[in-house]
């Protein structure tokens, strides 16, 4: 039987977890170029909700931790394709092989370029963040010597659970935008133009050289290639929750006895063991 | 962010001339004789630039497409005439266009040899075809200057959120301008016009 037991309760976790969490706020930005354009994004949130739950396999499982977006601006500069008139077949020879093309004449010279901004927050996106937590000891020496219990996140996940009408935002925005680019010209020549682009979904698939879902290729850009799943989760679970002791026992350690005597010993042989309705820790004296 | 620059003249043009070349309208010559040949580009009556066309049956370019504007603005360049050279097969067509210029162009093409004329574009000859991309929706009328025959065609209103295809090219037989009841075109679609005899095509916008 071990010397010396700490005990805290799934709710006491829970506590100490939610104080953990609230001291963390999260503000990040970056872009990258592709042979498309480029994307960016602009974020900042803080955390809400979000259950700590011990499980009997000796870890802690923090499930929906709700991720409230204080900014999330989403940027996409598109370098659009040449928007032409001409260009078809008007001779056709034996076998319907072309042998003689209209020439192709071309709406907008200076390769242009359109930037597209969407407020995430504003069309309601919801996502969330889940891990898989493991308790360790950590020893800091020093004239402060204690033993920091630490999680280390085993799993983690980021998930974007609803990014809202994203596609149809970006598609009136794209509209919009050509729109403003013929802002000098008549309503026929500006739906000309949209009728020669055709289908606005399948005209942004082409530019941006996506599969079919536009929406999951999308989310799948935001998190991954422009790295806000990575970023996000790295300074959550490692820089922050990975840090932050859920229980501190300084090294030596002073227990008092009535009336007036102190017990001071040396902790040894800790050991940490977690049921779904605490986390025990354990040491000798040594 | 890219300058963006409209091709105004695109949306500007009403009327068009198979003598006078703008943006929008075409000719499209077949070059069925072998030789060398040279070519004058002619910008509102002024010579501005030339080219040299070689008819090789060996050559695989069945078409050669000419942006008189450009060669206008790039043969006198630096002070000294620069003539571009050109080598397409037997049979092939000149396509002769103007892509984006205020001006309106002509040219003639000389069989250096003989110095007979093979293509003087005042005039289409037999097997020559002008066509035409128009844009802008309305009444306009189509005229053979020639015979003085012309007929009305209706170019029909964009709806908004439209995304259908623009439709295939319109094929008109000029030798039926006059005969034929008026005719239809979406804009954006080609309309073919093709010479069985010397003629003359012109295509004006109507009054409001």
């Amino acid at each position: 039987m071990s010397d010396l037991t700490f005990k805290a309760s799934a709710n006491l976790v829970q506590a100490i977890y939610d104080i953990i969490r609230a001291h963390f706020s999260f503000q990040a930005s970056n872009t990258k170029t592709f042979p498309w354009g480029s994307a960016g994004y602009d974020a900042s949130m803080h955390l809400v909700r979000g259950q700590l739950s011990l499980q009997s396999d000796g870890t802690l499982l923090l499930s929906h931790q709700g991720i409230a977006w204080d900014k999330l601006l989403f940027t996409l500069r598109l370098n659009l394709p040449r928007i032409c008139v001409g260009g078809n077949c008007i001779l056709r020879g034996p076998g319907g092989k072309c042998i003689l093309q209209m020439p192709q004449y071309c709406i907008f010279g200076g390769n242009p370029d359109v930037s597209l901004t969407i407020d995430l927050t504003a069309l309601g996106l919801q996502s969330e963040l889940s891990a898989s937590l493991v308790p360790y000891f950590q020893f800091t020496g020093g004239s402060h010597a204690e033993w920091d219990l630490l999680m280390q996140a085993k799993f983690t996940d980021f998930v974007i659970i609803d990014l809202g009408d994203m596609v149809g935002d970006l598609i009136q925005q794209l509209k919009n935008q050509i729109a403003t680019l013929l802002s000098n010209w008549p309503d026929w020549a500006v739906n000309l133009v949209l009728k020669i682009i055709g289908d606005l979904e399948d005209f942004l698939r082409r530019i941006l050289n996506a599969p079919n879902d536009l929406k999951v290729w999308l989310e799948d850009l935001l998190e991954r290639p422009l790295g806000l799943k990575d970023t996000l989760l790295t300074e959550y679970f490692n820089k922050h929750v990975g840090t932050k002791p859920f229980l501190r026992i300084p090294d030596p350690y002073t227990l008092s006895a009535p009336p007036s005597a102190l017990v001071t010993f040396s902790p040894k042989n800790l050991a940490i063991s977690v049921d779904v309705e605490a986390i025990t820790v354990t040491c000798d004296v040594g | 962010m890219a300058a963006v620059v409209v091709n105004a003249f695109l949306f500007d043009q009403t009327s068009f001339d198979s003598a006078g070349l703008t943006p929008l309208a075409t000719i499209h010559h077949p070059l069925l004789t072998d030789g060398v040949y040279d070519g004058t580009v002619i910008r509102d009556g002024t010579e501005v630039g030339g080219i040299s066309i070689t008819v090789n049956p060996t050559s695989s370019i069945m078409q050669l497409e000419l942006d008189l504007g450009t060669i206008g603005k790039h043969s006198y360049m630096g002070g000294s005439r620069r003539v571009p050279e050109y080598v397409v097969g037997y049979g092939a067509y000149l396509t002769l266009c103007v892509k984006q210029d205020s001006g309106c162009y002509s040219f003639k093409l000389w069989n250096r040899a003989t110095g007979a004329i093979e293509q003087d574009s005042g005039t289409l000859q037999s097997g020559d075809l002008f066509a035409v991309v128009l844009l802008r929706p309305g009444s306009y009328t189509v005229r053979e200057e020639l015979s003085g025959t012309e007929v009305e065609l209706e170019v029909t209103q964009i709806l908004a959120g439209d995304t259908s295809a623009i439709p295939e090219p319109l094929q008109i037989d000029i030798a039926t301008i006059g005969s034929e009841a008026n005719m239809v075109s979406s804009p954006g679609q080609s309309i073919v016009f093709q010479a069985s005899s010397s003629a003359r095509i012109t295509i004006e916008m109507d009054p409001c």
